[in-house]
């Protein structure tokens, strides 16, 4: 993967990818569907219409570092993919980017899924993605290609991802630590609506232990803080897409007893006011299940926009306890 | 006009009730014709009309009669509508949580509409058609108000976090409302406990009930005189009209006794409480077991040394002297059928996993082996002496040797032979395992247990005549095919076992009590 390339990662930490010597013991890709079901994306004559990139001059031109598919620990045996096309250079855009769609899946530590997709001939393409009920819009950057990192609502985590409303492609992957951490997740459609607040150990709003997206932390952060993280998914700068937040916990590790209160803001904007906005409130139980709520909330009139509705019993608190 | 309403009440309740007379807007006629009611429309259930007529207000078959009028509810697209009101500690996230669990276990699709702050709706929906089946309207805000959107005839179901007052339950039985401490107008939707909190980094780590109530009033102020830093303590308290301050007043204030210091922070919800006391460890507050969130319950001590803390057992079998269940109260007039199978499902075995994952205490029936008991029977042998020899200790362990104790225990109302609210519960909750076949084969003992004051000789017969009226009261409600699968013993071993500390009011409250043992 060229991270290197261009400012493709949108929210993922931006970490090389693991190396296919690097141990990973803990974490085992299941299975890892990649695009060659889907042949019609991958006729040659497709990739090239659908090449709206001059080619660059030689100078500015990248150079084309294919990934080796058979040094890659989550790449689909050679038998199941699609073979390259008899000239290899046909089939790469003007990055030396793969025109083939390829998606992989791979499991983080924190239940965080790496996802990254390479479609080297659908640049700034719209890509949609659903996991567990959650669904959410993101775009390739001018390459071509889109990485994300994303908390797991399930394991074996279920990714399918589609582009530019192609045909879709799956990826799971099983993530062995999921049960140390609990996750709230909410969608909705539209820029403007609702956001994920959590008070984490009585703190008060303000203060460093309120996660939400105006300090969302990373999951970095958070496992030095010991608290939570929240990942905003969805291109923000997009009018009326799907969007999603997720907040994370890691319960299991935490260490001590205590409570996490949850709660969603929704402002009063132009965009909302007096309207009805559907969403959607994902939560995971003790049980390994998926709590799905769907709701809507009435949001008041016109005169209040700058307000907030604080919803507080939309989402339930999280309760620690070690025993 | 009186052979008119007799006729017409052939399959119908009668409730009159002194009202003002409304607009007349419905006309019910019988389908010979022979009988018209004129009336206002208060509810239509879907097979059940209540009017409000001349006579009072009745509750008519809707399949006996036909309806005209423009306040006539169209049969066919009739959707069941019922408000829930009450209690924020119960109606927050327990019942909410405990709808989407019915919902999902019944195949209903349901999704949650947010007004403001204390008022949401579910709606609940064919999974395949979409149809919509009914409508569950939730307004969160207190016990207090529960009861009175009940009495105002709005509530079909009222969430209470402390029990029917007794001007409640004489103003409910005028409006026709039936008696709410009946068994059939009372549940109990979930157990939980009053405890006193402090944050996880105050070193304070038991508190005497006394001590509670003098920190309440004031009278003890400044952490030093419970053997910490020289600092003011500072109260949290939840508002005066919330069922906890309620129940907190019953509980550990007398009613001639001090009042609650003046300057006490008070919040509107225990999660406020909780958390504002976790974060200052200078704080002192009174929360419930299920929302003490991040802050620290305290154990409470006895005069004698012992120590009992709320945990999910000790307030299951009411070990813990604070207990404060959960309540469900239903007017006695017809509320929609989804509703009625609502409510039966919160008493289910199903719910209580739902009602242990929530943080409240559910009514589970778990078993502790004698084994696991070591400390209470360590406790019995150093207590034994003059009055209780070795030998009623030998009986009583030879009685409950390889039975195991149920975390279910029956305990009186302070000062008197009544049984408090939870164990009025248990009742029928111990008789509803027995009929499903539970203890089928086995043997249910009925131990009978007193406090110290007294006699040995006389503790030990009322030990085992509480034992064997609660057995009574269980067997009335026990299928007389179920009783015979059981084998229902009694036993009294008076002032033997004891809990708590005889020299405390609540410790004497706890050691007077029917355990349930199996074998």
């Amino acid at each position: 993967m060229q991270y290197g390339v261009a400012g493709a990662t949108r929210i993922a930490v931006p970490e090389p990818r693991p190396s296919a010597t690097a141990p990973k013991p803990l974490y085992e890709i299941e299975t890892t569907t990649l695009t060659s079901s889907y042949p019609f994306l991958n006729r040659p004559q497709m990739n090239l219409t659908k090449q709206s990139l001059p080619t660059p001059p030689a100078d500015t031109l990248v150079p084309a570092t294919l990934p080796d598919v058979t040094e890659d620990p989550i790449s689909l045996p050679a038998d199941t993919a699609i073979a390259p096309p008899a000239d290899a250079a046909l089939n790469l855009n003007g990055f030396g980017i793969r025109c083939d769609t390829e998606l992989t899946a791979t499991a983080r530590r924190g239940a965080l899924v790496a996802l990254s997709l390479t479609s080297g001939c659908n640049p700034n393409a719209s890509v949609s993605i659903t996991h567990a009920g959650l669904s959410f819009s993101e775009t390739t950057d001018a390459t071509g290609q889109l990485a994300l990192e994303i908390p797991a609502l399930t394991s074996p985590a279920e990714f399918t991802v589609s582009v530019d409303d192609a045909k879709p492609m799956m990826a799971k992957v099983a993530l062995p630590d999921i049960g140390d951490h609990d996750r709230v997740a909410l969608q909705w459609t539209g820029t403007d609506g609702l956001s994920i607040h959590a008070l984490e150990f009585g703190a008060k709003p303000g203060t460093p232990g309120h996660i939400s997206a105006d300090d969302p932390r990373t999951p970095l952060r958070s496992r030095l803080t010991h608290g939570g993280f929240l990942t905003h998914l969805g291109a923000s700068d997009t009018e009326g897409t799907d969007r999603a937040e997720i907040y994370s916990f890691p319960t299991g590790t935490i260490g001590r007893d205590g409570v996490v209160r949850l709660h969603v803001e929704a402002r009063v904007t132009p965009m909302t006011c007096d309207k009805t906005l559907e969403a959607q409130a994902l939560q995971t139980t003790g049980d390994g299940d998926l709590r799905v709520v769907d709701l809507s909330v009435d949001i008041p009139g016109c005169e209040a926009v700058g307000d907030t509705l604080v919803l507080k019993n939309v989402l339930q608190d999280l309760k620690i306890a070690q025993n | 006009m009186q052979r008119l309403v007799a006729a017409a009440l052939a399959a119908a309740v009668l409730i009159p009730v002194p009202g003002p007379s409304t607009a007349q807007d419905v006309r019910l006629t019988s389908r010979d014709g022979s009988v018209e009611i004129d009336g206002t429309l208060l509810s239509f259930d879907g097979e059940y009309y209540r009017l409000d007529t001349v006579y009072g207000i009745l509750t008519l078959d809707g399949s006996g009669v036909t309806c005209a009028g423009p306040s006539c509810p169209d049969p066919e697209a009739f959707v069941p509508d019922f408000l829930i009101s009450g209690a924020a500690e119960t109606g927050a996230v327990l019942i909410p949580s405990l709808l989407e669990a019915f919902a999902e276990r019944e195949g209903y699709a349901f999704a949650r509409q947010e007004e403001d702050a204390s008022h949401f709706t579910y709606v609940l929906s064919d999974a395949t058609t979409g149809a919509v089946a009914a409508r569950a309207r939730f307004r969160v805000t207190s016990s207090d108000e529960g009861f009175a959107d009940l009495l105002a005839e709005q509530a079909d179901i009222v969430l209470s976090f402390r029990e029917v007052s007794q001007a409640e339950l004489e103003r409910a039985q005028e409006a026709g409302l039936g008696d709410l401490s009946r068994p059939a107008r009372s549940r109990v939707a979930a157990l939980d406990g009053i405890v006193a909190v402090v944050a996880p980094d105050n070193a304070l780590q038991s508190i005497t009930l006394p001590q509670v109530a003098q920190v309440l009033s004031g009278e003890i102020a400044n952490w030093r005189a419970l053997g910490g830093p020289d600092a003011e303590i500072q109260l949290h308290l939840r508002n005066p009209r919330s069922g906890l301050s309620q129940s907190l007043r019953d509980a550990i204030l007398s009613a001639d006794g001090p009042s609650v210091r003046l300057d006490a922070t008070r919040h509107r919800t225990t999660a406020e409480l909780a958390d504002a006391v976790s974060t200052d460890p200078f704080a002192f507050g009174i929360a419930t077991y299920s929302e003490r969130g991040s802050a620290r319950a305290l154990a409470l001590a006895g005069s004698c040394g012992t120590l009992t803390r709320a945990t999910a057992t000790a307030l299951q079998a009411e070990d813990y002297p604070l207990t404060a269940p959960h309540f469900i109260y239903t007017p006695a007039r017809r509320i929609p059928r989804i509703a009625r199978e609502f409510l039966a499902f919160i008493q289910s075995p199903e719910a209580q996993p739902v009602i242990r994952e929530l943080g409240f205490v559910d009514q589970t029936l778990t078993s502790i082996p004698l084994a696991r008991q070591g400390d209470r029977l360590a406790k019995a042998v150093l207590n034994a002496g003059q009055e209780i020899g070795l030998r009623e200790l030998r009986r009583m362990v030879s009685a409950l040797n390889e039975a195991a104790r149920l975390t279910m225990s029956f305990r009186f109302e302070g000062g008197s032979s009544e049984l408090d609210a939870q164990s009025r519960a248990n009742i029928s909750l111990l008789a509803e395992a027995v009929n499903r076949g539970r203890f089928d084969g086995r043997t249910l003992i009925f131990a009978g247990f007193s406090d110290g004051r007294g006699g040995a000789a006389s503790n030990r017969d009322l030990s085992r005549r509480r034992a064997e009226a609660v057995r009574d009261a269980v067997l009335a409600l026990v299928d007389a095919g179920a009783a015979e699968a059981v084998t229902f013993d009694t036993d009294g071993f008076g002032e033997a076992l004891p809990m708590a500390c005889d020299n405390d009011g609540w410790g004497q409250r706890v050691n007077r009590r029917v355990e349930i043992w199996l074998r």
